[in-house]
């Protein structure tokens, strides 16, 4: 299988797209305020974290690709818990719910992206979820979600 | 008001948590909340119940929700109402379940204040 492209710098529409996706899953879905940040801050907000998880999304249709997210567990956990009403304590970090939580966003945000982009019907595979030894993601979109690092690559097949 | 009862079909246990989180949030009276992990296990479920309101995912392993949803057609007195709620909002995507007997299509994430609206009118529809 090939390695999808990621996205150039030429696609700036479509990374307002992916930038406005982000947000609406955030805030809608699990009430985190999000920001783009450079690699400044970015640096600064990773260095709390040492445990990550990265999910990723397939979809095949008009266009074909990945959708990749990275986040710190804590930022998965503290979604999570947000979203049932928890206290983040109260979620065990080894609890099903937390990789169900990392695939569903990469999930919510690949499916927002495509319905705004292009219209069309896709199908996205079931979101894979891995650990990952750190937030090393040159190229990829940078965000703060309630402070905490959030990233996200989004390839297309063919560009 | 007599209490809903519900079905909510997604693969995904959080994304099943978080219906019924919204669903507790509306604060119309619920009753039996039953949950399945694809389309299959849904049939499986309503050989043997009936349920007032069916949220359902379309992506899915074993049996999609279109599938499940055509099955349905064939069944209208096992679900009074079918909300699909799916990360796809797109128009060519809502084609594909025209006709088959879906009340509302809903995108994910999912507004609390949007489940209440849909079962607010599913409780009106069914108890007048």
């Amino acid at each position: 299988m090939s390695c999808p492209k990621s996205l150039n710098a030429s696609m700036v529409e479509e990374s307002s797209q992916l930038d406005a996706a982000v947000a609406y899953v955030a805030e809608e879905g699990f009430f985190a305020s999000v920001e783009p940040v450079g690699q400044v801050e970015w640096d600064a907000l990773c260095t709390d974290h040492d445990t990550w998880l990265e999910s990723s999304v397939r979809f095949h249709g008009p266009l074909g690709g990945a959708l990749r997210c990275r986040l710190p567990l804590a930022l998965a956990r503290e979604l999570v818990s947000a979203f049932l009403g928890m206290e983040t304590g109260e979620l065990p970090p080894t609890d099903p719910l937390v990789q169900d939580l990392t695939g569903e966003l990469a999930n919510m945000v690949c499916g927002r992206w495509l319905t705004r982009t292009q219209g069309q019907v896709f199908d996205l595979e079931h979101p894979i979820v891995a650990a990952v030894p750190d937030g090393r993601c040159a190229g990829w979109s940078r965000y703060a979600a309630n402070g905490v690092p959030l990233a996200i690559e989004l390839a297309v097949e063919g560009r | 008001m007599k209490p809903l009862n519900c079905l909510i079909v997604d693969d995904s246990s959080v994304m099943r948590r978080m219906v019924r989180r919204t669903m507790e949030l509306s604060e119309v009276p619920l009753g039996q909340v039953h949950e399945a992990g694809n389309g299959r296990e849904a049939l499986d479920l309503l050989a043997t119940t009936t349920v007032d309101v069916l949220f359902t995912d379309i992506n899915m392993p074993v049996m999609n929700g279109a599938d499940l949803l055509r099955a349905l057609v064939k069944r209208p007195d096992a679900v009074r109402a079918r909300v699909v709620i799916s990360t796809d909002g797109s128009e060519a995507r809502r084609a594909e379940v025209v006709g088959l007997n879906v009340d509302w299509y809903l995108e994910k994430p999912l507004r609390p204040e949007v489940m209440r609206d849909v079962l607010s009118k599913v409780a009106e529809r069914i108890h007048g």
